[in-house]
């Protein structure tokens, strides 16, 4: 007998995803501002985030997400694919408190396997005082870390090194077995 | 203003050319060879090429002329200042003479004004990953199953030194660097055949 097709989950529990529009302009204003340098910045005035979406929805499986939780919109994610033969994608994502998203990241880093058959995900972390939650959330929903890129990032105009942090397909649903059998695929 | 022509850069056992219609011919062939070889020698995904420390280059083997490889250069996106250096070397050439090229472009890359040099190398490629660990050049990240190459998935090992790292290294192993009194196969190539033995 066949398995069931695993059926999508665009919300779990307190957790949700919404394709990104241009009504979350005021979103990337308020997430540039709780971010530490280092980790990414959103195009915060209109015209340019309107270029921003147009960019993004011109690029295949970019997955440009709205997070929320509880109601309230909390976080923004996106994937970037170098070459798609690699089906590899990295992964931008940005919270207004990095310490409460590993839910709904985990729900959208399982909506990325989910829509698209990616066998990687993989991001990079400037390693600074502030980006220690981000590091922690990331770990938190299952990525592996591969190593230090050292002194690759400018932060305040000091070289800083990187955490790389990696999470195959396998990873996720071991990950997912443990924590959350809810979101396996 | 209008920019100054690169020049080629000379070795004693190769030459860097710039690109040019002199040797565009010569650079298509090893693109096309290029093409069916797995090991692509780095990622060119995670850089921009339109932002670079120098022209990409033809490497030109002194003895006989042939044109035996290319290398070129761009920053790694978001990270500014920092080189990511790909090389790709007919796998027909003499043994351990890229080592010579892929120096003096680690060269001219920092000469450019890049802070930091990043390679990255495909977990099969073991020539290349003995020999930079022979020489000290510590692999700071594997990239899990980052790259699908001849028909599966493969590491990515990475690395990078500052231009005051490569300086140490050039000074620890000058006798078998490019300069020094070895010949190319000491530095990673095939073993020389025991005196006496026709190969």
């Amino acid at each position: 007998m066949a398995a069931a097709a695993a059926p999508g989950l665009p919300e779990l529990d307190g957790s949700a995803l919404q394709p990104l529009g241009p009504e979350h302009h005021p979103l990337m204003g308020r997430l540039n501002s709780a971010t530490p340098e280092g980790i990414a910045e959103l195009p915060a005035a209109a015209e340019r985030y309107l270029e921003h979406l147009k960019d993004l929805r011109g690029r295949p499986w970019s997955l440009a997400t709205v997070c929320k939780q509880d109601g309230k919109e909390s976080g923004y994610c996106q994937l970037s694919v170098g070459q798609f033969k690699n089906l590899a994608a990295y992964v931008v994502g940005l919270f207004l408190d990095p310490g409460r998203a590993a839910p709904v990241l985990s729900l959208y880093i399982r909506q990325a396997f989910w829509s698209h058959p990616l066998h990687r995900l993989y991001t990079h972390v400037p390693i600074t005082p502030d980006t220690t939650p981000y590091r922690r959330l990331y770990e938190q929903v299952g990525f592996i870390s591969e190593g230090t890129l050292i002194g690759h990032a400018l932060v305040g105009g000091e070289e800083r090194d990187v955490a790389v942090l990696g999470l195959l397909r396998e990873d996720f649903d071991a990950w997912c077995q443990v924590h959350d059998p809810r979101l396996a695929l | 203003m209008m920019q100054a022509a690169p020049e080629a850069i000379s070795g004693n056992w190769t030459t860097l050319e710039p690109l040019s219609p002199a040797n565009r011919g010569e650079a298509d062939r090893l693109g096309r060879i290029r093409e069916r070889t797995p090991n692509l020698g780095g990622l060119a995904g995670q850089q921009d090429l339109s932002k670079r420390f120098g022209a990409p280059m033809l490497i030109r083997e002194n003895r006989g002329g042939s044109a035996i490889g290319l290398v070129s250069n761009g920053e790694m996106i978001g990270y500014p200042g920092v080189a990511v250096i790909l090389i790709y070397v007919d796998p027909e050439a003499r043994p351990g003479i890229a080592m010579e090229a892929f120096a003096m472009y680690v060269d001219h890359v920092f000469r450019q004004g890049a802070r930091l040099a990043h390679f990255e190398v495909l977990a099969f490629n073991t020539p290349v990953l003995r020999m930079l660990a022979k020489i000290g050049v510590r692999e700071q990240a594997r990239l899990r199953d980052q790259v699908y190459a001849g028909g599966r998935f493969w590491d990515v090992a990475v690395f990078a030194f500052s231009a005051g790292q490569y300086r140490g290294i050039r000074a620890r192993y000058a006798r078998i660097l490019p300069g020094g009194e070895r010949p190319p196969a000491a530095l990673g190539g095939r073993p020389q055949p025991p005196p006496g033995k026709v190969t």
